[in-house]
C-alpha cells in the first residue's frame, strides 16, 4: 500500500485534504470522540437518573427484586468485559508499534478478534439472563405477570431493562464498529503514523465497559 | 518536509504491556471485593451504595487513565470528558431537589398540613389544660401525622399506580 498519492503534491493517503498536517487530523477526530463520549455519558445519566427516583422511593421493593438477579452471570460479564477492554487497549498498542511501511497486523487483528469474541459472549450471557426473566414474566410495565414479588416489582425491571437494554445495544454496535476496524487493520491501515480510527474505537468500547462498571453493583449486588 | 508533517510533535506513548496487565489484575481484584462487600453484606442501604459506588469510580479511574490513555491524552480533551460529570452532577442534583420535595408539595396542597399541625397543637394544649377531653384530641393531632407518614412513600407498595 503506498503512503503518498501522486497528483500534483505528496501527502500521506490517510491525511485528509481539509487537514494541514496527521497530527491536526488526529486531535480533531480525538476532540470529537471525546465529544461524544460526553453525550453518552449524558444519555445514560437519565436512566441512572430514573434508577435513583425508583430505588429511594422504594428501598424495600428494590431489594427484595434485585435478588433475582444472578450475580454470578453479572460478575462473569464484568469479567468478560474488563477483559475485553484489555484487548482493545493492547490492540492499540499493537498498531503504535507497528511499521509504517510494512504493519504487521496479526497480533492487532488478533486482539481485535477477541474483543469482538469478548462481545459476543457478554451478549450469550445476557440472552440467558433475559431469557430467564422473561420466562417468569418478570417484564417491564403492563407486561408484568411475575409471582411472589412485591406489587411494584416491575418498577424494578423496567429500570433493569432499560439500563441493561441500552447497555446491550451499545454492546452490539460496538461489535460492527469493532470488524470495521478489525478489517481495515487487517488491510494494514493502522501504524506508528496514524491508527486515530482504532484508538477512537477503543475509546467507545472502554465507555461501554465503564457504564458496566456501575451497572453491575447497581443492579446485581444491591443490600 | 512532507514526512515530517506526517510525523506530527508527538510520538504515541507506548504504555508496556505489564502496566496494561497489573491494571487488568487490579480490575479482578476490585470486581471480587465490590463482589464479596455484598455477598458478606457488610454493609447495608445507603452505606452499601456507597462503598459500591466507590470500588466502582476506582475501577472506572483505572479504566480512564489507562487504557483510555486519559493521562496521556491532551489536557483539553480530559477536561471535556471530565465536564459530562460536573453536567451529570447538574442534572442529578435539580432533579433531587423535586425527587425529595415533591411528596412535601403534594401533602401541603391535598392536607393543609401547616394548619393541621397549628390545630394539633392547639388540641394538645387544651388537652393539657383539660384532661376529660385529652382522648379525642389526640385522636385528631395523630391524624395528620399519619397523611404525612403516607406521603413520604417509603413504604410505597400503593403508590405503584400513582407514578
Amino acid at each position: 500500500m503506498s503512503t503518498e498519492h501522486a497528483e500534483d503534491h505528496e501527502h500521506p493517503s490517510y491525511l485528509a485534504h481539509h487537514f494541514h498536517t496527521v497530527q491536526q487530523q488526529v486531535d480533531s477526530a480525538k476532540l470529537g470522540m471525546w465529544l461524544f463520549l460526553v453525550t453518552e455519558v449524558l444519555f445514560f445519566s437519565g436512566l441512572f437518573m430514573a434508577y435513583i427516583a425508583v430505588r429511594t422511593w422504594y428501598p424495600e421493593m428494590f431489594l427484595d427484586t434485585s435478588y433475582q438477579l444472578d450475580w454470578k452471570l453479572g460478575a462473569v460479564n464484568t469479567i468478560v468485559l474488563l477483559f475485553s477492554s484489555l484487548t482493545v487497549a493492547l490492540a492499540v498498542r499493537e498498531a503504535q508499534l507497528a511499521d509504517p511501511q510494512n504493519p504487521q497486523t496479526g497480533k492487532m487483528v488478533g486482539y481485535i478478534a477477541l474483543t469482538i469474541l469478548c462481545a459476543m459472549g457478554f451478549l450469550l450471557v445476557k440472552y440467558i439472563e433475559y431469557s430467564a426473566k422473561i420466562d417468569h414474566g418478570f417484564v417491564p410495565g403492563f407486561l408484568f405477570s411475575g409471582q411472589g414479588l412485591l406489587d411494584n416489582a416491575h418498577l424494578f425491571f423496567g429500570v433493569y431493562f432499560c439500563m441493561t437494554g441500552l447497555h446491550g445495544i451499545h454492546v452490539v454496535l460496538g461489535i460492527g464498529v469493532l470488524t470495521w476496524i478489525g478489517i481495515r487493520a487487517s488491510r494494514g491501515d493502522f501504524h506508528k503514523r496514524y491508527h486515530v480510527p482504532l484508538e477512537n474505537a477503543g475509546l467507545y468500547w472502554h465507555l461501554v465497559d465503564l457504564i458496566w462498571i456501575f451497572l453491575f453493583p447497581l443492579l446485581y449486588l444491591v443490600k | 518536509m512532507s514526512s515530517a508533517a506526517a510525523h506530527g510533535h508527538d510520538e504515541p506513548h507506548v504504555t508496556s504491556l505489564q502496566v496494561y496487565l497489573g491494571i487488568f489484575g487490579a480490575l479482578l481484584v476490585l470486581t471480587v471485593l465490590t463482589v464479596y462487600v455484598s455477598a458478606a453484606e457488610l454493609f447495608h442501604g445507603w452505606t452499601s451504595i456507597g462503598v459500591a459506588m466507590g470500588i466502582a469510580i476506582v475501577k472506572a479511574s483505572l479504566v480512564a487513565t489507562i487504557f483510555m490513555h486519559m493521562k496521556w491524552d491532551r489536557k483539553f480533551n480530559v477536561i471535556v470528558f471530565l465536564s459530562s460529570l460536573w453536567f451529570a452532577g447538574l442534572f442529578f442534583t435539580f432533579t433531587w431537589f423535586d425527587l425529595s420535595n415533591r411528596t412535601r408539595v403534594h401533602d401541603i396542597q391535598q392536607h393543609n398540613l401547616p394548619t393541621l399541625e397549628k390545630k394539633a397543637e392547639a388540641a394538645e394544649k387544651e388537652a393539657a389544660a383539660t384532661p376529660a377531653a385529652a382522648e379525642p384530641a389526640k385522636e385528631e393531632a395523630k391524624a395528620p401525622a399519619k397523611a404525612k407518614a403516607a406521603g413520604e412513600g417509603k413504604a410505597g407498595k400503593g403508590k405503584a399506580g400513582k407514578h
